[in-house]
């Protein structure tokens, strides 16, 4: 065979071999967007999580249930099953949480959440001075929906077996500690040889109160909701202050751990 | 009607050649004067059917063949001559035309829908990946071919004389291909688009003077957002590929009509046979023979880009572009890795400018400061040397440019970045979901021997790593978990924490990282089988509750 007759029988070939793979692709793709499409779908989910854990975890809880006054349940029947007929919303709850995240809640609807005059949830989207960009809060969405199975109870997350925090760790008192200064408590209060703001009451001994302040709560559960629900129990005094002042900060669940354990050696 | 149609007598004969008149005018009109008759010899690979011969006359009646030599001498046109490089640049460029084109019908230009355009042409338009990896692949290699094509015409000398032209536009083609290739990187507006090129403009912020100015100029703002974005996709879309259509034809131009390729340099200097010399200066003609040539040699490489496409190459897709994060890793496309290592060298003004530009400036000046007449290897040591070193260089300095080199971490960023990089895969996330078994494990405390098999591999190499770098004193007294726990529906949050004492401080230290891995992460079937048995109670130490927040003293 000549040269040149060898290159066309080579050309052919590529050219019938090209035919033949587009078409193997052709075969497979709609099974391939499918696929795309779902692990798209998965991905979203997977940053709208660590975008909860970020900026959303500190009021609406790690696991969804809500944070005492902060914020309320989101892994829950009622928000997935009646929460849109109760505050009349027409579109979809997609549409609804996309809504809620981006321009947030001058007012809570719930009276629990009211917060006097202060903001109950900030909005988060870019287009209104907030942190997040459209396709976060669409991530964001993905997220929170896909607690749809464990909030109608067709599906409980596998329990993971941590011992709780032991209330004598130095280092989680050393963190706790570390957390007040950081996360702006030290802003208002005292404690003796960590601080000396006197907007709020001086907590050099509240360990030695906390038990006694709300009958049926233990020391502990106490300072626990001082942050989280201030406007349970006032501070004789402090009536007037705490509404314009109010006590906490934004704190994740393992902050919070970490600084009772801190309060609780303030004897 | 005329005389000569009378003597037709059947009037179906007399049809039949109205007919084939007719068809023969359409035909050269089309085919640039070449008639069916002539096509069929050219197909057929036989010698011309008219005088003077339509093949060379087709050269000047139609644009693209005008650009194209009528014939080539034999010698020119060995494969080992040319390694047919400069067509491959040319073949890969039109390949990026047409798919190019498939990808804008579907492509938004803005920060906030770039992104999402890319993933919607990933699952929901036919072939969208397919030519979205083919376009890629075509870009690279149509930089490496165009790289190598100028290293080629530097060794065999063909730069000399008349062609120091065709090398001029040569090298202004390599500039507006990495240009090309820069620009489109940007395009998708994710992570390693955003932060590469991030990089890259700020080289033109220490440009003397007008530094400013430049990188206004290129960003749009002093930040890369919508205005910069546009403009790279402008230059992407039309202002280098304008350019770049209008420097090939002028680089073809020259060959064609001028120099034509140039002969092996033993050929044209050596001390040869008269009938060697003779055979190698045969004329090939372009049509039949090189254009056969070079429509085989299409095909196969359209054969090889898909089937690299569909098998083995995937275009990346990192997260989202956020100015708010920068990313532990941030490399520069390879073609660019010499200038991030140049830029890891010294100044920016003197490394990230002066020397690149000094660069262009020489290669641009190459025929007129290689005064050497002679092509022959043996007779231009000199220049091959400084060509050879100036290759070695490259190569160096592309591998300091990877983040291997100079780029100094934390022992336990380290460790974390390797089992699970921000972006990409890493052996943590390619563990299948039900393998990922909630649990709480301590290193060196628990026995992983009951786990499924590649999360112990996993966590072997967890602790391997730890113990090596506490052996070294990089984290003292380390310790270091994985916990395991499910957040939702095939949603599990993985966390990798490590922490160690720290003697400047007096206290200890604590790097961590979360990721949440959700089972459809790979678009596996949604049917999956439920987990498998996991274990719970591997770790016999108390483990904190975790934490999040990054470096806690
Ligand atoms: C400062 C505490 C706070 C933070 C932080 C916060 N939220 Fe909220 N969120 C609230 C409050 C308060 C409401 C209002 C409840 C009401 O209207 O009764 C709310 C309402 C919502 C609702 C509607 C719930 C319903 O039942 O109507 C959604 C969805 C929501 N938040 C999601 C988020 C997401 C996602 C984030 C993170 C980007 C976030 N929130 C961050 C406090 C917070
Ligand atoms: C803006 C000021 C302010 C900040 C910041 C603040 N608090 Fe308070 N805190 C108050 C005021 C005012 C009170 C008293 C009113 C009340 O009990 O709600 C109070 C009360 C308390 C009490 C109850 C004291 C008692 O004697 O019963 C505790 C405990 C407490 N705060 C802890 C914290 C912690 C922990 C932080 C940091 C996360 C913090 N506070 C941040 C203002 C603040
Ligand atoms: C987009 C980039 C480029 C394209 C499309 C291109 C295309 C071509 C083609 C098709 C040829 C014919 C010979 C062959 O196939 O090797 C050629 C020859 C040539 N090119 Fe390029 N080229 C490009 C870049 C360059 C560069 C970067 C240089 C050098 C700086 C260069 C210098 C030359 C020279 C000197 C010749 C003549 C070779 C000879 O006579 O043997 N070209 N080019």
């Amino acid at each position: 065979m000549s040269r040149s007759s060898i290159e066309t029988v080579v050309g052919l070939l590529a050219v019938v071999c090209s035919v033949g793979l587009l078409t193997g692709v052709a075969i497979f793709e709609e099974s391939r967007m499918a696929r795309e499409a779902q692990a798209q779908r998965a991905q979203a989910i997977e940053v709208g999580a660590d975008l909860y854990d970020l900026h959303c975890r500190s009021c609406h809880g790690a696991d969804g249930k809500g944070m005492g006054q902060l914020g309320p349940a989101l892994n829950d029947t009622h928000f997935f099953t009646r929460r849109l007929a109760e505050v009349g919303w027409q579109g979809t709850l997609e549409e609804y949480v996309i809504a809620t995240i981006e321009l947030g809640r001058v007012v809570a609807t719930r009276p629990l959440y009211a917060g006097d005059g202060v903001v109950a949830m900030t909005g988060w989207s870019e287009r209104i001075g907030g942190p997040l960009r459209p396709d976060q809060i669409q991530d964001l969405a993905a997220f929170v929906l896909n607690w749809q199975a464990t909030a109608l109870g067709e599906f409980e997350p596998q329990p993971l077996a941590i011992p709780r925090v032991s209330l004598d760790d130095p280092d989680v008192i050393a963190r706790g500690q570390m957390l007040f200064s950081e996360v702006g408590c030290v802003g208002c209060h005292t404690v003796a040889g960590v601080s000396t703001a006197e907007v709020g009451p001086d907590l050099s001994q509240v360990a030695s109160v906390a038990a006694t302040r709300r009958p049926g709560l233990t020391a502990e559960e106490y300072l626990r909701e001082s942050v989280l629900i201030p406007n349970a129990y006032f501070v004789e005094g402090f009536e007037q202050v705490a509404r314009s002042a109010m006590c906490g900060g934004i704190v994740s669940e393992e902050q919070l751990d970490a600084l009772v354990v801190f309060l609780l050696t303030l004897k | 009607m005329s005389g000569d149609e009378h003597a037709i007598h059947s009037p179906s004969r007399e049809r039949s050649y109205v007919v084939r008149a007719w068809l023969d005018r359409r035909v050269r009109a089309l085919a640039a004067g070449l008639s069916l008759t002539e096509l069929r010899a050219i197909v057929r690979g036989e010698p011309p059917t008219e005088r003077p011969n339509p093949r060379y006359l087709a050269h000047t009646l139609s644009l693209i063949l005008h650009i194209r030599p009528r014939y080539y001498p034999q010698a020119s046109t060995r494969f080992t001559h040319t390694f047919r490089l400069g067509y491959f640049t040319v073949f890969f460029f039109v390949v990026e035309i047409i798919t190019g084109l498939y990808l804008m019908v579907h492509y938004v230009p803005t920060p906030e829908g770039a992104y999402e355009s890319i993933q919607y042409l990933m699952r929901a338009v036919p072939f969208g990946e397919l030519v979205r990896d083919v376009h890629r692949l075509a870009a690279e290699a149509m930089v490496g071919c165009a790289f190598l094509h100028m290293v080629r015409t530097f060794v065999t000398a063909s730069y000399k004389g008349e062609r120091a032209f065709i090398w001029l536009t040569g090298v202004v083609l390599l500039a507006l291909t990495m240009g090309m290739a820069f620009s489109g990187y940007l395009l998708p507006w994710d992570q390693l688009a955003y932060w590469a090129v991030t990089i890259g403009t700020s080289m033109a912020e220490a440009v003397p003077l007008v530094g400013r100015e430049v990188n206004l100029l290129l960003r749009g703002a002093p930040e890369i957002g919508g205005a910069g974005l546009l403009r790279f996709y402008l230059l992407h879309v039309i202002l280098l590929p304008l350019a770049s259509i209008l420097f090939i034809s002028a680089h073809y131009y020259r060959i064609a009509r001028r120099c034509g390729i140039s002969l092996p340099a033993d050929v044209e200097e050596g001390d040869m046979p008269e009938a060697l010399r003779q055979a190698a200066r045969q004329p090939v003609s372009f049509i039949p023979d090189l254009l056969r040539h070079e429509i085989v040699l299409a095909s196969v490489a359209t054969l090889a880009l898909i089937a690299a496409s569909w098998l083995v190459y995937d275009a990346p897709l990192e997260h989202h572009a956020d100015p708010r994060h920068t990313p532990v890793h941030t490399q520069a496309p390879w073609f660019f890795l010499w200038a991030q290592g140049l830029l890891k060298l010294g100044d920016k003004t003197l490394m990230g400018v002066i020397v690149p530009v000094t660069l262009f400036a020489l290669l641009l000046a190459l025929p007129y400061l290689d005064r050497n007449p002679h092509r022959r290897a043996r007779r231009r040591p000199v220049i091959l040397s400084i060509g050879g070193v100036a290759i070695l260089a490259l190569i160096v300095l592309s591998y300091v440019g990877t983040y291997h080199v100079g780029i100094e971490m934390p022992a336990a960023t380290h460790i974390i970045e390797n089992l699970a990089p921000e972006e990409g895969v890493g052996p943590l996330r390619a563990l299948s979901y039900d393998e990922l078994a909630v649990g709480v494990y301590a290193l060196n405390k628990s026995d992983h021997t009951a786990l499924p098999p590649g999360l112990a591999r996993v966590l072997a190499d967890y602790e391997h790593q730890v113990n090596q770098a506490a052996a070294q004193g990089d984290l003292p007294q380390a310790r270091a978990w994985l916990i395991i726990e499910e957040r939702q529906r095939d949603l599990k949050r993985v966390t990798l924490r490590i922490v160690w004492f720290d003697a400047a401080h007096n206290s200890n230290l604590t790097q961590e990282r979360v990721l949440h891995v959700h089972r459809q992460r790979f678009g596996t079937s949604p049917s999956a089988p439920e987990s498998i048995p996991t274990n719970q109670a591997a770790s016999a130490e108390p483990a904190t509750a975790p934490t999040s927040d990054q470096m806690t003293p």
